[in-house]
């Protein structure tokens, strides 16, 4: 019995780390560019095992019997994220962007590697560039002069500027999308930005507008993908299934007391 | 008198089995392409050296219906609609599974979250393609048909090999979602099967069911725990008694 009891726990743990997970993405309902994400659950080892001599003897003489394989409950394996498009909300904010499509901003870290992230929440920092909230700058490095009095982002990633002086706008430089082969494999790095790891694969790069690779829409910003309801939904399933699991504690508990009860 | 002792212990070691088997089960509920587990007792009744043997043998049966499926709109994802199985290459043994959550690996070999190799056509599915494009800005989109066949833009690349398992009570678990076909007969391709991309399938495990068995369980235990009690205070008044007779 005490097996029971330790797969039941298991089982609860599981099912604690599902709201854990939940709780995350209900965290970030208003999070730009938020993906929701779920976690992968797997069985443990199997146990076999026949009843005893006797039943192994006579499962020989029936040949029907089969052995038994006691399973050891579940464990979480992996986070998955779903990369879903969000809904588009206008903001009036000319650094603003949003990709409608399944392309990534690409970022610099400042170890030089690139980071990937879909909220187009941008600003410009001292030296004019264009820069995450966290003054981590666009790979492209584009800069926006200071005499600039109104910044324009097409849907194919040209960025220009209407400088004062001058009639015609000038043109600053292109953002570029990357793509994976597999986002899900994304790992994410907090801050909105994800890096590449091996299940995701290496990035395509591509111009924005691209098919596949979405166009970006300035004045924009992406919402979260999290859906309310099915989380909510998702919650309750998990409490219940956790509450399920303790019952089964509480039962294989009670069966150990019948058991103590027998010597009086 | 030490039988009567003897066949409620049986019992009431089977109905554990059967608990930890439902606890499994629950424990699982969350787990992609779990099957759940259903134990069951039959009565034997033999002659052996000339002497009548009564026993309950407890046999498990993997219960094999299909589990929910869910939206994950990941590429690598893959239910199968059907009986099919995938199959799946790990630590050099081929085994089962109907957990469809896949990826790639560094060197574009299509591999599941234990790091097993999924089969296709011709054993594992390896699509270096995907690693190596000349024109960075060649638009890829990896589409799998029904019939598990990937495709990348116009071209076809490999198939996602299902299979069906010819004699299901032969289907051992090996953990990790795992099973290996020990029946007669192995595995067949399987054509009837449907794949669907994007799509991950629950486990079957129905809460409901497993409650029931679990309290239909707890009952059966406590009534054995109660026969064997009357067992041992039967046992403790004829020993008493009966020492006061021979004593008298």
């Amino acid at each position: 019995m005490f097996r029971a009891l330790k797969t039941a726990a298991l089982g609860m743990s599981s099912q604690q780390l599902q709201v854990d997970n939940i709780a995350n993405n209900l965290a970030n309902v208003n999070t730009t560019g938020f993906k929701r994400s779920t976690i992968a659950f797997q069985d443990l080892y199997y146990q076999t095992m026949v009843s005893s001599k006797r039943a192994s003897a006579l499962n020989s003489v029936n040949n029907d019997g089969q052995e038994l394989q006691i399973g050891h409950g579940s464990r979480a394996v992996s986070t998955i994220r779903n990369f879903t498009q969000g809904s588009l909300q206008d903001t009036g904010n000319p650094l603003d962007m949003a990709i409608n499509g399944e392309g990534f901003f690409q970022i610099t870290m400042p170890d030089g590697k690139i980071a990937f992230s879909r909220d187009g929440n941008f600003r410009l920092n001292a030296e004019g560039l264009i820069v995450t909230p966290n003054g981590l700058p666009l790979a492209q490095m584009i800069e926006i002069p200071q005499d600039a009095v109104a910044i324009q982002i097409t849907a194919d990633g040209i960025v220009s500027a209407q400088i004062s002086e001058s009639p015609q706008p000038v043109e600053l430089g292109q953002i570029e999308l990357a793509k994976f082969v597999n986002p899900g494999g994304l790992r994410a790095l907090g801050d909105n930005l994800y890096e590449m790891t091996e299940q995701s694969g290496e990035p395509f790069i591509g111009m924005p507008g691209l098919e596949g690779y979405g166009t970006v829409r300035q004045s924009f910003l992406e919402g979260s993908n999290v859906d309310i309801v099915n989380e909510m939904v998702g919650l309750i399933t998990a409490q219940r299934s956790y509450e399920t699991n303790s019952k089964m504690v509480q039962t294989a508990e009670d069966m150990m007391r019948m058991v103590n009860s027998l010597k009086r | 008198m030490l039988d009567r002792l003897r066949s409620p212990m049986n019992a009431m070691r089977g109905i554990s089995r059967a608990q930890e088997v439902i606890a499994n089960n629950l424990a699982n509920i969350d787990t992609a392409g779990f099957r759940k587990d259903r134990l069951f007792f039959h009565a034997l009744d033999q002659k052996m050296n000339g002497k009548d043997i009564q026993s309950v043998q407890p046999k498990q049966i993997v219960q094999l219906d299909e589990g929910t499926y869910t939206d994950s709109g990941n590429t690598w994802d893959f239910a199968i609609n059907g009986k099919g199985f995938f199959q799946v290459e790990h630590n050099g043994q081929y085994l089962l599974t109907r957990n469809g959550q896949f990826n790639l690996d560094a060197d574009g070999y299509l591999i599941d979250g234990n790091g097993g190799f999924v089969q296709g056509n011709a054993g594992r599915i390896h699509l270096p393609e995907l690693l190596q494009f000349e024109d960075e800005y060649e638009e890829v989109i990896i589409d799998v048909s029904k019939d598990g066949t990937i495709h990348m833009n116009d071209l076809v690349l490999d198939k996602v090999a299902m299979v069906g398992v010819a004699d299901p009570n032969g289907l051992e678990r090996r953990g990790n979602s795992y099973f290996a076909a020990m029946g007669t007969g192995g595995v067949f391709r399987d054509n009837e099967s449907v794949l669907n991309q994007g799509f991950v399938e629950t486990g079957n495990v129905n809460t409901l069911e497993e409650m029931t068995s679990m309290m239909a369980n707890l009952q059966l235990f406590e009534s054995q725990q109660k026969a064997m009690k009357t067992t041992d205070e039967i046992l403790q008044q004829v020993t008493t008694r009966l020492g006061r007779f021979g004593n008298g």
